[in-house]
């Protein structure tokens, strides 16, 4: 991972160190002149132990937040890596027929044809570099695909990878580990003798000694398993099966050829990679001169690995920012009320002759030393919580992605547990010496006796407000101006909240004043947003959006809730004060959280954030996957296959009738696919040529697919229209959706290097966009016409420009056979059984297939465990507020605590003041389920009626899980009544008698 | 006339760690029914102890205390709760009022608590208040009235369900001369025109006199009683 927030990793560790530095730097130079002021601190910290562990916890979850979204990506970016070095070994660069190794073997087919060279290129590429000293290992490979059979033990395997290199060139590769841990040779191997690797041997089921049928271009031979290895660098982090390269050549029919040369650099698996681009610098103008061309693919997979660690990065963090929003929330109130408690003391220390400075150095030092600690325990209990992460994620993704071979394992770096340190330390400090800053505001007279603060200078408010609005107008005009709806909404907002303090200074009463604001505010943000965009233009959105406008209505929800709560209230106590045993606990459970607004309002906002932000999350994702079905997925097939290059199958129509145990008429509809990786770029743009997929259709797939278009050039009316113009026109093409660029980016998927330009997505049409595409192994090219643009629900099978098979077999002569194909079951037929059939009678070509229905169920189930993990994550919140009504109930023991004694001397029993506690929080708590729910539905069918706008969903609508809501509001009620708990029993212990005694 | 608080060899002592206060030691007292008692003394010698153990608010260490024939020793917390919010009313120094309510509010809380039905308790609140002479002040919060009238509302508040017996801690501790005098006043016109008995814990030797007996206390025993004469009490009162 290089980037995090846009900027390189190595530049923001390096800022946040001297930012760091300066911070604590600062500190410790006024600690030293002001050392009474440190002492004074760190005794009111260790005054009460209890409290400060508290605090603690409060001030670290924004910090465990950040950590566990840093620890995840490096997670990530490990398993990419382990991944690849498990099928590159110490493989660097490989030298190849132009576009070889962009066909990638184990992806549901495969390019046909492509290219062999000569054996000895091995020894030009190894003379080339012999003065260079930058390598340890050049060889020649043969990495195909065949399939497998284990006859006793009835399995088979339609897709391993065969790999096969010279034995006596493997110094500086990977070393073949055998089953009893020795290492073994390919040298060892006789005529009819192979290695399998553990996935292959666990897959097929069998050991040492077996007997196996391998299946290569068709042609079956019976080998002999010798042993079961241990190699890295097969071409695979599947299974895999090892042969001298002699075997292979012999098995594939090609004697003396080889499919690429490796490369070796010097170092270890990751530390050659930086030797890369100077391997690469010698190798390129003579491998150009023979067509060939260098691939650096142990750099190009890191630089991948860097991409997703840094997307899961993005993606957590972004999702986190709710929780960190509501952590910072938590420490500015956690420091308010601590100076409450203490407005006393401060009032005096003032009278005594310290100076305001002084207060928020005090303060400021008493933080620091919280944040010290809570920084360096939340940097690690975010780790922690990633790892619960990464294990759920493991489970989401085994399935799925076990036949790429993805095992995601755990991994974290001291780099991202020191920048999740510092960034919770400064983040705390400057919140600690905000909050510092504004308690020190206080007249000394009245804090002295304890007597509510005047109110703020009416010109102070004055300034405030203009500054306010001058900057709203601002944010305005630069929203309006870049047509972006974050700016434009936070600018509007903002000049809406800075009008509340203009109207109280013009007369109006408060209630008016910031229930008018807010609740303009409130409907601002959750107005549909084609009202929003039908008055202000098209709008570009994105995750930025969505977390601006939670925070802004959130906001101006609370305003009105907290100004307004009396009337609400009143309507509770009319309605349950019925009840005359309730009647005391509730006139005194309402009128507390009426009396502290700030402390109520914080309250309510943290934890209306987080119920806002899982209800929106959860009901616009469960929308999304409830509109994805089989339909979108098959595109009118139910069964999907691919074959390995070397053994395809020309026509599948005619090869179903006189394939073994296939009753044809249980496939009515067969339609095939060849895929080609292809230099590209749209043509007339000056862009460079990207590498991308080409896939060629046949008729009968064109003429039966339902694939749905998102976007349909200028001049067609429907996706069959575009399909039948694919069909009967050589040259038309469809693309999928991922290289079109939008307004609005929800995505944090790493984008194909390959895009279109010109127009957007969200448009309604376009114009026909031309295309070039070239074989980089022949250099013949052709130009296709874009007039469609598939579904964002069309699967990842459709990637790639997709246009007739005749047009593409046209221009890439036997590079483009079928390789992929689809298949429509008759009524009554199971897929999952057929797909099984089709495997079996086809084991020679490597046919693995599945049912389209599994392919969804794997691809639903991983989606649902992993939005799981999201909301899991975003909870992570609601830790927040039970610390804040864990801190604030314990504050309301000690302020109430003469007012209890009243309170039991006039009769209430000690379960009422415990119930009046728990009745507190509980306002608060169902206050902010209820009031996050509407809103997160209003925010989520916003979503659901603009997505519904765009193309590809069309048919969405909003589903609401209930139930998993219901889990949720539960989890957040329980939470917060145990956070009240304990202090509500302690208060309800408190003796009359002792809290009478003293003022 | 039957003794509505009786005290007999009652003993309480605090352990504060370092030591043991002997707060009461085998104090014994009796109050009639009716009766408005002053119990005075200096500091510490264990006066608001003596009416926290007569309340119901402390437990006594030994000895027993019957208020009206009960003996509140042997009732359990929940019992002497609620024998509390049905029997007595309480006045502090520091008002004690809760400050998140209006006067009304605090003065029908212990109606609520005794679940007498909302709107009755309402009525019953703002009679209280109009008996103290703040009707007008019934939704102001603590904070908006005056020392002398926040002791009002306290006083609303400790008679307002009709109790047997109202126990005073200092009532005139935090006001002036003039307030002061005003509430001992109110007391005792409450006191003569209800026969609502009282048992006041005092400094303040102008509320003693104003009272039908004056109680001295000295380390934890009662050391003198003093019966005042009527018209002594009732030119106090008339002042």
């Amino acid at each position: 991972m290089n980037e995090l927030f846009g900027i390189a990793i190595d530049t923001l560790l390096v800022v946040l160190a001297v930012a760091l530095a300066v911070a604590l730097g600062a500190l410790g130079v006024l600690a030293l002149r002001n050392r009474i002021l440190v002492k004074l601190a760190v005794r009111s910290a260790a005054r009460r132990p209890g409290r400060s562990a508290l605090i603690v916890v409060g001030l670290m979850l924004g910090t465990a937040i950040i950590a566990s979204a840093l620890t995840t990506g490096d997670t990530m970016n490990h398993t990419v890596r382990a991944t690849a070095v498990d099928a590159l070994g110490t493989t660097d660069e490989t030298v190849a027929p132009r576009g070889a190794v962009d066909d990638i073997p184990g992806a549901l087919g495969a390019a046909t044809g492509s290219g062999w060279i000569d054996e000895g290129t091995v020894e030009w590429v190894e003379s080339a570099l012999a003065s260079s000293q930058l390598t340890d290992g050049v060889t020649g490979a043969i990495v195909d695909q065949v399939a497998v059979q284990a006859p006793r033990t009835r399995q088979s395997e339609p897709s391993v990878v065969l790999f096969a290199t010279d034995p006596d060139r493997m110094e500086g590769f990977s070393r073949i580990v055998g089953s009893r841990g020795d290492e073994r040779s390919l040298g060892e191997l006789a005529r009819d003798e192979i290695y399998l690797n553990r996935k292959a041997a666990s897959k097929l089921r069998v050991e040492p000694g077996a007997r196996v049928v391998v299946y290569a271009a068709g042609v079956p031979s019976e080998m002999r398993v010798r042993d079961v290895v241990g190699f890295e660098g097969a071409g695979t982090a599947d299974a895999a099966l090892l042969v001298p390269l002699t075997t292979a050549q012999e098995l594939l029919g090609h004697p003396g050829q080889i499919r690429a040369v490796l490369v070796s650099n010097s170092g270890d698996a990751f530390g050659g990679a930086e030797l890369s681009d100077r391997v690469a610098e010698i190798l390129e103008p003579v491998a150009a001169a023979r067509l060939l061309e260098v691939q650096t693919v142990k750099a190009d997979a890191i630089e991948a690995a860097d991409e997703a660690g840094a997307a899961f990065v993005a993606f957590f963090t972004t999702f986190g920012t709710f929780a960190i929003a509501a952590g910072i929330l938590l420490i500015f109130l956690v420091f308010v009320m601590l100076a409450a408690e203490r407005r006393g003391e401060l009032g005096i220390a003032r009278a005594v002759g310290m100076r305001r400075g002084h207060l928020v150095q005090m303060f400021t030092f008493e933080g620091a030393a919280y944040d010290l600690l809570a920084a360096a325990v939340g940097a690690l209990l975010g780790a922690l919580v990633a790892f619960g992460m990464v294990f759920v994620m493991a489970t989401a993704f085994g399935a799925a992605d076990a036949d790429e071979g993805l095992q995601i394992e755990f991994a974290v770096t001291p780099r991202s547990l020191a920048i999740a340190f510092s960034i919770g330390l400064l983040l705390t400090l400057v919140v600690v010496a905000l909050s510092a800053w504004r308690v020190s505001v206080m007249t000394i007279a009245t804090a002295i006796r304890n007597l509510p603060e005047p109110p703020t200078a009416k010109r102070r408010r004055i300034v405030l407000a203009l500054v306010g609005l001058v900057l709203g107008v601002l944010f305005t005009v630069l929203g309006l101006v870049s047509n972006n709806f974050t700016p434009l909404m936070l600018g509007f907002s903002l000049a809406i909240m800075s009008f509340a303090p203009l109207l109280r200074l013009a007369g109006v009463s408060e209630r008016l004043a910031f229930t008018g604001c807010g609740l303009a505010m409130v409907v601002f943000l959750l107005l549909p947003w084609r009202v929003l965009e039908g008055v202000f233009g098209d709008l570009a959105m994105d995750f930025s959006a969505w977390i601006v406008a939670g925070l802004l209505i959130v906001v101006g929800t609370v305003w009105v809730i907290v100004f307004n709560a009396d009337l609400l209230l009143a309507g509770v106590m009319r309605l349950l004060g019925r009840f005359r045993a309730l009647a005391p606990v509730l006139r005194m459970s309402i009128a507390y959280p009426l009396s502290a607004r700030f402390r109520t309002g914080t309250t309510l906002a943290m934890f209306t954030l987080v119920v806002f932000t899982l209800v929106t999350g959860t009901a616009s994702n469960g929308s999304f996957l409830n509109a994805i079905g089989v339909e979108d997925y098959g595109g009118g097939f139910q069964v999907r296959a691919g074959t390995v290059g070397g053994a395809t199958i020309e026509d599948m129509s005619a090869a179903l009738e006189r394939a073994p145990g296939i009753e044809r008429s249980d496939f009515p509809l067969v339609g095939s696919q060849s895929v080609l990786a292809v230099s590209a770029k749209q043509a007339g743009t000056g862009r460079p040529s990207e590498t991308y997929l080409v896939r060629g259709l046949d008729a009968s797939f064109l003429e039966s697919t339902t694939f749905g278009m998102g976007q349909i050039a200028a001049g067609y009316g429907s996706a069959r229209e575009v399909w039948e113009a694919v069909r009967t026109k050589p040259g038309l093409a469809v693309v999928d959706s991922s290289i079109v660029p939008r307004r609005d980016n929800f995505d944090f998927a790493v984008k194909p290097d390959f895009a279109l330009t010109g127009f957007y997505y969200e448009e309604a049409t376009f114009t026909q966009v031309p295309v070039v595409v070239e074989d980089k192994q022949t250099g013949n090219r052709t130009r296709l016409t874009v007039i469609g643009i598939l579904k964002d629900t069309a699967p990842l099978e459709m990637v790639g420009i997709s246009t007739s098979q005749q047009t593409l077999s046209q221009a890439f002569p036997g590079r483009v056979d079928p390789t992929i194909h689809y298949f429509g079951v008759a009524p009554g037929v199971d897929p999952d059984e057929a797909a099984a059939q089709l495997e079996s009678a086809f084991l020679v070509n490597g046919l693995d297939a599945e049912s389209i229905r599994q392919v969804v169920d794997d691809a639903l189930a991983a989606n649902r465990t992993f939005n799981r993990l999201i909301q899991g994550f975003i909870g992570l919140g609601l830790l927040v507020g039970v610390v804040a009504l864990g801190v604030i109930s314990a504050r309301a023991v000690v302020e109430r605590r003469q007012q209890i004694g009243v309170m039991r001397a006039i009769g209430f029993r000690d379960g009422m003041v415990q119930l009046a506690f728990l009745l507190e929080s509980s306002f608060v708590a169902l206050t902010a389920i209820v009031v996050g729910t509407i809103l997160g539905l209003i925010l989520a069918w916003n979503i659901v009626d603009d997505q519904r706008r765009q193309p590809s969903w069309e048919n969405l609508t909003l589903v609401v899980p209930w139930f998993t809501l219901l889990v949720i509001f539960l989890v957040v009620y329980v939470v917060a009544i145990l956070a009240t708990l304990a202090p509500a029993v302690r208060a309800s212990r408190i003796r009359p008698a002792e809290a009478l005694r003293y003022q | 006339m039957a003794p509505i608080v009786e005290a007999r060899a009652v003993h309480k002592t605090y352990d504060t760690g370092a030591a043991q206060v002997r707060a009461l030691r085998g104090l014994d007292l009796s109050v009639e029914a009716g009766e408005m008692v002053a119990i005075m003394g200096p500091s510490g010698c264990g006066k608001t102890t003596l009416l926290n153990c007569l309340s119901g608010l402390d437990a006594v260490d030994a000895g027993e205390v019957l208020i009206d024939g009960t003996e509140l020793s042997q009732l359990s917390d929940r019992e002497r709760t609620d024998y509390r919010a049905r029997r007595m009313g309480f006045v502090f120094q520091f008002y004690n009022l809760l400050p998140v309510l209006s006067a009304v509010e605090n003065v029908e809380l212990p109606l609520l608590v005794s679940r007498v039905r909302g709107s009755d308790a309402r009525q019953r609140a703002l009679a209280a208040l109009d008996r103290v002479g703040l009707a007008g002040r019934a939704d102001h919060v603590p904070d908006e009235l005056s020392g002398g009238e926040r002791q009002r509302v306290t006083i609303a508040r400790s008679l307002v369900n009709d109790p047997a017996i109202v126990w005073a801690d200092e009532p005139t501790g935090d006001l002036d001369s003039e307030n002061a005098a005003e509430i001992v006043a109110l007391m005792r016109t409450l006191n003569l025109d209800r026969a609502l008995t009282f048992l006041i814990v005092t400094h303040d030797i102008a509320v003693g006199r104003r009272t039908d007996r004056i109680v001295r206390m000295l380390d934890g025993e009662v050391v003198e009683e003093q019966r005042l004469e009527v018209p002594h009490v009732l030119a106090g009162h008339a002042a």
